[in-house]
């Protein structure tokens, strides 16, 4: 009897625990839902006009914004470099990022790379250019000796790592001996026209920005000569943190992919100065990495 | 009357109009000066926040580096402010030099960007950064100058606009009170111009009313007012007039009234010992041995009882003359029926070969196309028969001429049917004239004198029938002229006549 009496106890014990897991189950499941973020903070890098090119950014934002259904919201940086340091110090959830840069946080940041815009001329890579002044009397690597050389940002493919990789493959290794004098314009434009007003003798720039310029003032191709071109590379790209929700992500990638193809969409790309956005991938960088590898030799032996 | 209400009327509307349009013109204008008024505080006020948002750049400018420099997003809103302030001058300001000014403000504004831009992102050394600074903040202070010179340039556009705006304003405000005063004077005088317009005649008609109840039936109104106030005196006498003429009438009917009971008691006292005296003189008159001298004496006896009894007859139809029974008729069939009647009577020896020789002419002149008329067909053929059989008694006394007596119809403008007979007898003289209608009034030797005044009578119970005599334009005969109104209805409502 005490038998049975126990064994009874013991299952109204399980009925209510049961019940008491049916009651408390649902009411927990939301706590461990995960969340998707209710702000997603975007940097961009900065390019001949910032403030220009911020205005030009918001627009896509907006749009994103209304699309996602997430507060996109922007973050420009002074300099090519702050990237790295902004993504730690801000949190920062993505950014429109240069190829160097790009590469640099795929590999250290464990970044994604999303996609690419495809610009009006139709192009998604830039090359890095170098060049001087068609009166300078520079026609080769030899006659640069002794010269001054702007570059972008130390942070730049095009404008400091390909013209360091350039001139180490050709055996200028050592830049304070070789040159009279270098330093960075901090912009691609202001380094093009810091050789055109010849205070400087050799430059080094983004391909897209040159031509554009050169596009719209045909006498800079009169005055400027370029020596070397760099292999092509992805000039922007956007890379998000491999944390970010992959719902969020996968609509994110959907709509700036899909962006071409709807009336609205079309507007805003046509106010970002950009045809189409294009897929990406982390293949798109390796041979931004050599590049990167080939100057990190140059500034470990002799320093930047 | 109406025409100067009407008149008065469209002055005040005129006035009320140039009232309404002056002061629309004036709120327009006071309006427009507001309007740029407000303008000019605001152009004022988006000087003000250009040249601090210029300010604000410009320190974040300075400060860019140190520890009081501001985040670049921030700088890039600062900015962007600035471009966004600089855009919206050119939404006000149409006048070219003033344009000119906002162009290059906006050029200046747009050299700014691009300078602070170099200056932010610029990696060079110290020197060139530097110059690059000093180089946005020469733009910024320029920007922060012009500023201060369109402010001040408004400002002085803003105090000109103000005092002739207020100018304006007072001016407006003279202008309204005049109006509002010469409406009011305005309306004053027309008022007081119809008071006296209205009050006057009013009491005047008032008065003339109450000296009419009192029984002053002869009172006229003498004062000769204007408008339709003259036209109401006027009506007014006339009322006068014929209600005197209806209170003559009134009294002559009852006077003819009382005349008629009396009458008819005394012909029906009369007439039954009259009968019974005939009878016996008829009796005598023929089986009575008398002899026949004495009989001539019975027979005259008799006649003179019939002529009594006749006139009995004739006094009890004028005193109590027959209920008229009203058909519609056309009057030209009537005296058709009459005419022949008349040709008939006029055929026994009182009109031919007794007292003349000559035929009796009665010549027609109906018109065919004759409107029907209300009124009672036996009473209207007794009249025509009574005035031809006159005409012929009046012709047969005149034996110098061939009778002619002419029965003319006609339809007149005034809406009545007129019916005349004239004959070319001896005439009557001008005092019998007015007196022919009177009762035991005649001129013939054998006549009782009512004849004509049952004539009048029976005409005048018809309503609006009127008989009138006139002696001939050519001094010979007379025309008795009657006149009935035509039958409003045209005879759907009445009993047509049937002959």
């Amino acid at each position: 009897m005490r038998c049975s009496l126990a064994a009874a106890h013991t299952g109204l014990k399980g009925i209510v625990f049961c019940l008491l897991m049916c009651l408390v189950c649902p009411l927990a499941a939301p706590a461990f839902a995960v969340e998707p973020p209710k702000q997603l903070l975007i940097g961009i890098e900065p390019e001949h006009n910032i403030f220009d090119q911020m205005e030009r950014y918001r627009y896509l934002a907006s749009y994103l914004t209304d699309q996602l259904g997430v507060e996109v919201k922007l973050t420009i940086m002074s300099r090519y470099g702050e990237v790295i340091k902004r993504f730690k110090s801000l949190n920062l959830d993505g950014a429109f990022l240069t190829s160097y840069t790009a590469t640099m946080a795929i590999k250290e940041l464990l970044l994604d790379p999303l996609v690419h815009p495809v610009n009006l001329s139709g192009e998604m890579t830039s090359q890095g250019y170098v060049f001087v002044r068609r009166d300078s009397g520079i026609g080769d690597i030899k006659g640069m000796r002794g010269k001054s050389i702007v570059f972008v940002d130390p942070a730049t493919m095009e404008g400091y790592l390909f013209p360091l990789a350039y001139f180490r493959q050709h055996g200028i290794t050592d830049m304070r001996r070789e040159f009279n004098r270098f330093y960075f314009s901090g912009s691609h434009v202001s380094a093009i026209f810091t050789v055109l007003d010849g205070r400087a003798d050799i430059g080094a720039a983004k391909s897209t920005v040159f031509n554009k310029l050169a596009n719209d003032d045909p006498s800079i191709r009169q005055e400027l000569r370029i020596i070397a071109q760099s292999p092509k590379v992805p000039e922007v790209t956007l890379c998000i943190r491999s944390e970010i929700d992959s719902d969020l992500r996968a609509k994110l990638t959907a709509v700036l992919l899909q962006m071409d193809k709807t009336p609205q969409g079309k507007k805003v790309l046509e106010k970002f100065q950009t045809i189409r956005f294009v897929k990406s991938t982390t293949a798109d960088f390796v041979k931004v990495e050599e590049m990167a590898r080939e100057a990190r030799a140059a500034i470990e032996e002799h320093g930047k | 009357m109406k025409k100067k209400i009407l008149i008065s009327f469209v002055l005040l509307f005129l006035l009320f109009l140039g009232g309404v349009v002056t002061t629309l013109h004036i709120i327009n204008k006071t309006t427009a000066n507001l309007t740029a008024l407000l303008l000019l505080h605001k152009v004022e006020v988006i000087r003000q926040d250009l040249v601090i948002n210029v300010q604000t750049v410009q320190s974040n400018l300075y400060t860019t580096g140190t520890s009081f420099g501001k985040e670049l997003d921030i700088i890039v809103d600062n900015v962007l402010r600035l471009r966004d302030r600089a855009q919206t001058c050119t939404d006000c300001h149409h006048e070219a030099p003033v344009e000119k000014e906002i162009i290059h403000l906006q050029e200046l504004t747009e050299q700014y960007k691009e300078a602070l831009s170099y200056f932010i992102t610029s990696t060079a050394d110290a020197q060139r950064v530097a110059r690059l600074q000093y180089f946005a903040a020469d733009i910024g202070d320029r920007i922060i100058v012009k500023s201060q010179w369109m402010a001040m340039n408004a400002n002085e556009a803003l105090r000109k606009k103000t005092t002739a705006a207020m100018a304006e304003v007072a001016a407006s405000k003279k202008i309204l009170i005049g109006m509002l005063i010469l409406s009011f004077l305005v309306g004053i005088v027309i008022s007081l111009y119809f008071i006296r317009s209205i009050t006057k005649p009013v009491a005047e008609l008032l008065s003339a009313t109450r000296k009419i109840k009192a029984g002053k039936l002869e009172y006229r109104i003498e004062e000769k007012l204007k408008d339709e106030f003259g036209e109401l005196a006027s009506s007014f006498n006339e009322m006068a007039v014929s209600l005197k003429e209806q209170c003559v009438k009134l009294q002559e009917t009852e006077r003819l009234a009382v005349v008629g009971e009396l009458c008819a008691g005394m012909a029906h006292e009369i007439k039954n010992p009259m009968a019974g005296i005939k009878v016996s003189m008829e009796v005598l008159s023929r089986d009575s041995p008398l002899e026949d001298e004495d009989k001539d004496v019975l027979r005259l006896v008799i006649k003179e009882i019939d002529r009594i009894t006749a006139l009995l007859k004739g006094l009890l139809n004028y005193a109590r003359p027959p209920k008229p029974e009203m058909v519609s008729l056309d009057v030209n069939q009537v005296l058709e029926v009459t005419i022949k009647s008349a040709r008939f009577a006029m055929k026994t020896p009182r009109y031919k070969g007794k007292e003349t020789d000559q035929e009796v002419e009665i010549v027609k002149d109906l018109s065919p196309d004759l409107p029907l008329i209300v009124a009672d067909p036996g009473q209207l053929q007794q009249v025509f028969l009574n005035l031809i059989l006159n005409a012929a008694d009046s012709i047969a006394a005149n034996s110098e001429r061939q009778g002619v007596i002419t029965i003319q119809t006609k339809h007149t403008a005034a809406g009545f049917v007129l019916i005349s007979i004239a004959d070319n007898g001896k005439g009557i003289d001008r005092e019998s004239l007015g007196k022919v209608f009177n009762p035991f009034f005649t001129t013939k030797s054998q006549g009782t004198g009512l004849g004509l005044a049952i004539t009048k009578r029976l005409v005048e119970q018809h309503n609006g029938g009127t008989i009138t005599v006139a002696n001939n334009a050519d001094g010979k005969g007379v025309t008795f002229t009657i006149t009935f109104p035509v039958n409003p209805e045209n005879g759907s409502s009445i009993k047509p006549y049937a002959s």
